[in-house]
């Protein structure tokens, strides 16, 4: 062990210092024949032949030397420096085509790189929570009415977590929002409610402070607590200060700060404080509004916990019957609710892009190297001839591009986090976990391998065809008449067809992206988004939980905003449009019976004051609309969409007939208008049916205003801020946009894909071009010989040019048609990406099919007529 | 001398230079001498092959060379038999005694 560790040693020390060595090796040799010499003279040898003598006697010096490296066993290394060193200076000969193959590949393996970071990330790193496959997501399920994943309600809730065996504990988290007064102006936070035992569960620590105690979340316990998130603390307080123990003003109630959260995502990152939710058994059992998790017990699967839930949710179904709509359950891990269901499936979509596109420059500079292989056949079979080792010449030309490729692979690490951070301003919020994406660990040895990888298979092609080249048939070859072999041609085309069908695939891909996006900007929304400014105001409960405030606050607020000049109309409403949250119900019309197995249907519903069709540009189809917000007018009944009535009564008159709102009978309602439909849940999700109720109701729920205002929305803001702190200054503004920013937000997510899979496609054209450029000038160049006869003898130089463009041309079509072909198949993963547009869209594929075609006839045009203008006698006097 | 020139068989010459080694340090020129002088001038060798030898023997740690001066008072590489040099000697003559050997009852037998 230790003398194999000296030897090493010895190897590193010959290796770094390897001048000392051989000079030492050196006098050592000098040394014996100075001896032997001096020797010979003694015994009356002249000097000069005893000189001669020893050194016949010594042998081959530099053979020795030689052999006394290799039993060194240094000649692994030697060669690899050998090779390196040979490598860099061939490459820095050529340093435009070197800097090329760096480009290209450095621009495959950053994009790749950058792509698998974020799949990393989203697909492969764990949830910041321990054991974060035992934790589950409970959702309450409907079988009967298609509800497969409903929040659950607070006593259902309860009654799960203290009858199941299956959980070692069980916790759940709410959406709210909290106004805080203890600043200049009144400012909204969002407020996450959560049981005492969610964060425990999570295992989620404070920074400073503790979790909220089980006291903290029953009733009649403190429960005017709240945890802070560490966005808030920063924004709030002075590093390092310790707030446990400060008071907060919460909505008019005074409450104290128990801990400070650490920063990080998901909850983290959702909420600007938490405050205790108490769940209680008293209340509805149809209110679903938890999002329920659960963490499984050590010994307990999945299915096992799925059967006892289900089982349990029926019995607690059979009991409490009464508002109760969650017959069974649905568990869905923690991941694929987090993540999204969608977003495994898009990012390898987006890897296999990304591939091709590696796969591209990979072949373009495989091409590269073959066309400088051409020209070194010559260099290698007289190698060959005098002795060189096959594998050591394959060696050697791997080495080049290997080193190509490492030179690219850290360049392409740079871009790669550079994309990265490009993602993250670009993103709309449609990515999960892009905040934490960087490039790890994980990353960087993905590079490398890529790296490797991709200078081993682009350098074996070029590699095996130098030296596998008969070497007496190289020699005798006329180098520059007959382009390298005909083999070596051959290969280089199928490479540039591999390259075309590779890139029509992506142009595909992107082509139906794109045709998506233009669908989607067709989409009738139904309402207007010009010139509409929307914000929201949070009502505190404290001031306005009473019916009588509500209407207080709301008529003369409307009326002041009614009389701004620029006005046209306003309303409010539950929801803004777009919103992309589910308030939907089941409804039936009075006297209709939902038959055994049939589903009712489905509405969302909205609360809104009269004003709000206006300003949302919606149309009166039949009846009216409230007239006040007074009880009597809520009263009178409710707005339904134009689909709603369509579907309840086909062919009849809705107006003045009776629907069971939550298909409760204690919920009739009388229709006393029809509006046009508008979306409510994005672009892509269709018209939904709605049912609008007034906010007459009395029901307090955070008013979204719209204005109709003349001119530019954001202008009438500060007259809106007025009149807003005349009837309560300490009302705050938020989220002031407009509805055409609401409307383009919606698509962000949408319009980053389709970006992505654009500048994919983009590259793989750009490349392969480039590629068939290559070998269409190379293959011009060696042919000028034959092109200056054909001209001689009378060829027109269009005919020279027609020549060469068929030639790429049959080349660039071969690859569209192989690559079409193959589209057709994987054309089909796109389909859950494509918005109204089939995978096999004729006007996709046929307007790629002409941006392929067209790019790769002005790659062949520009050789061909570089041909076309050659001066025959300088051409054929090259000879 | 040329007829007297005798190939040495692979790996024969390990042997022979931990054998003159084990007499004491000697550098490079002076281990081929007394080979040559201990075998009465038979084994007369190819004298540069000695060195690939030595490197062999050194990177395996049998031998270990050190700058000194020479008789002569010139700087010189000086060869030692380390520890396991001197066990690897006793089994290589072990070895060789039995190769020896072996030849010669074939030769006896013939």
């Amino acid at each position: 062990m230790v003398n194999w560790m000296r030897r090493w040693r010895r190897r590193l020390r010959a290796l770094i210092d390897r001048q000392t060595w051989r000079r030492e090796m050196d006098e050592e040799m000098r040394f014996h024949l100075d001896m032997e010499a001096e020797e010979l003279e003694r015994q009356g040898v002249d000097p000069r032949e005893a000189r001669r003598e020893a050194r016949i006697r010594f042998g081959g010096v530099e053979r020795f030397k030689q052999e006394a490296r290799e039993a060194r066993g240094m000649r692994p290394i030697d060669d690899l420096l050998q090779d390196l060193r040979y490598g860099a200076r061939r490459l820095a000969r050529r340093p435009g085509l070197s800097l090329l193959a760096i480009f290209m590949l450095a621009l495959g393996i950053g994009a790749t790189t950058a792509i698998f970071s974020l799949a990393h990330q989203i697909i492969i790193e764990p949830l910041p929570y321990p054991d974060d496959d035992r934790l589950l997501r409970i959702y309450g399920r409907n079988e009967e009415r298609g509800w497969l994943q409903m929040s659950v309600s607070a006593p259902n809730f309860v009654d799960l977590r203290s009858l199941n065996r299956s959980f070692e504990s069980m916790g759940a988290y709410t959406f709210g929002s909290a106004v805080l007064t203890d600043l200049e102006e009144p400012e909204r936070l969002s407020a996450g409610r959560i049981t005492p035992g969610l964060f425990p569960l999570l295992g989620i620590e404070p920074l400073q402070g503790r979790n909220f105690l089980p006291d903290e979340g029953i009733e009649g316990g403190e429960n005017r607590v709240v945890l802070v998130s560490h966005s808030f603390y920063t924004q709030h307080f002075e590093p390092g200060t310790r707030v446990t123990g400060t008071a907060l003003t919460l909505n008019g109630e005074p409450f104290t700060v128990v801990g400070v959260l650490p920063p990080g995502e998901y909850y983290l990152a959702w909420n600007d404080v938490y405050v205790p939710y108490v769940a209680a058994l008293t209340g509805s059992r149809g209110n679903n509004s938890l999002v329920v998790t659960g963490r499984l017990k050590d010994d307990v699967s999945v299915e096992l916990a799925r059967a006892e839930m289900n089982a349990l949710a029926l019995r607690i179904f059979e009991q409490y019957p009464e508002n109760n709509l969650m017959t069974g359950t649905t568990l869905r891990s923690y991941r694929s609710w987090l993540v999204g269901q969608q977003m495994p499936n898009i990012l390898l979509i987006l890897m296999g892009a990304v591939g091709f596109v590696l796969l591209v420059a990979c072949a373009n500079l495989a091409n590269m190297l073959l066309a400088q292989a051409a020209g070194r056949s010559r260099e290698a079979a007289i190698s060959a001839a005098l002795g060189a080792g096959r594998g050591r010449m394959l060696r050697q030309m791997i080495t080049e591009s290997t080193l190509l490729a490492v030179v690219g692979g850290i360049l392409g690490v740079f871009l790669a986090l550079w994309c990265v951070d490009l993602l993250k301003s670009l993103d709309p919020g449609t990515i999960p976990r892009l905040a934490q994406v960087d490039v790890n660990g994980w990353v960087l040895l993905f590079a490398f391998v890529l790296t490797v990888l991709v200078g081993m298979v682009a350098g074996m092609l070029p590699a095996l065809q130098v030296s596998r080249a008969p070497i007496a048939e190289t020699l005798k070859e006329r180098g520059s008449a007959q382009a390298g072999g005909r083999e070596q041609s051959r290969i280089r085309d199928s490479l540039v067809v591999v390259e075309m069908a590779l890139s029509i695939t992506l142009l595909i891909g992107a082509g139906l992206m794109i045709r998506s996006f233009v669908q989607l900007q067709k989409v009738e929304t139904g309402f207007v988004a010009e010139g509409r400014l929307v914000f929201d105001i949070e009502l505190p409960r404290s001031a306005y939980g009473q019916r009588d405030a509500l209407q207080g606050f709301f008529d003369p607020l409307l009326k002041r905003i009614e009389m701004l000049p620029p006005v046209e109309a306003v309303g409010a409403v539950s929801f803004a449009p777009m919103d992309p949250w589910n308030t939907n119900m089941p409804i039936v019309a009075e006297g209709q019976s939902v038959e055994e197995g049939q589903r009712a249907p489905i509405a969302e519903w909205r609360l809104a004051t009269p004003g709000y069709f206006h300003a949302v540009g919606l149309t009166l189809l039949r009846g009216r609309v409230w007239r006040d917000l007074s009880a009597e007018e809520y009263g009178a009944g409710v707005v339904i969409s134009e689909s709603l009535a369509r579907q309840l009564w086909p062919d009849q008159d809705a107006v003045g007939r009776r629907v069971l709102l939550w298909a409760s009978p204690d919920r009739t309602a009388t229709v006393i208008g029809v509006v046009s439909d508008m979306l409510e849940r994005g672009l892509e999700s269709g018209a939904m049916n709605i049912v609008f109720i007034s906010y007459g109701w009395g029901l307090r729920h955070q008013p979204t205003f719209v204005v109709h205002t003349r001119g530019e929305p954001a202008a009438v803001t500060p007259s809106i801020r007025a009149a807003l702190a005349e009837i309560d200054p300490y009302l705050p503004i938020s989220n002031v946009r407009t509805l055409d920013e609401i409307v383009t937000g919606s698509m962000a997510g949408r319009r980053l894909l389709t970006f992505i899979f654009i500048v994919f496609a983009a590259v793989a054209l750009v490349l392969a071009c480039a590629g068939i450029y290559g070998v269409m000038a190379y293959s011009v160049s060696r042919r000028r010989s034959e092109m200056a006869v054909r001209v001689t003898l009378g060829a027109f130089p269009s005919d020279v040019v027609r020549l060469i463009v068929k030639q790429g041309m049959r080349l660039a079509l071969l690859g569209a048609v192989i690559g079409i072909l193959g589209s057709l198949g994987l054309s089909q993963f796109m389909r859950t990406l494509l918005f109204e547009v089939t995978p096999l869209d004729p006007l996709a594929w046929f307007a790629v099919t002409i941006v392929l075609v067209g790019t790769a006839l002005l790659s062949c045009v520009v050789p061909a007529l570089r041909a076309s203008r050659l001066d025959p006698v300088i051409a054929l006097r090259e000879e | 001398m040329a007829t007297t020139r005798t190939d040495l068989l692979q790996g024969t010459l390990d042997l022979l230079i931990l054998k003159t080694l084990a007499l004491g340090p000697l550098h490079g020129w002076g281990i081929a001498k007394r080979i040559q002088q201990l075998s009465n001038d038979v084994l007369h060798a190819n004298q540069g092959s000695l060195y690939p030898a030595l490197y062999r023997l050194e990177d395996r740690g049998w031998i270990s060379g050190e700058w000194g001066v020479s008789p002569e008072g010139r700087r010189a590489k000086f060869y030692t038999l380390t520890q396991a040099g001197r066990e690897q000697l006793a089994e290589e003559r072990a070895t060789w005694r039995l190769f020896a050997r072996a030849v010669e009852a074939i030769l006896e037998a013939g």
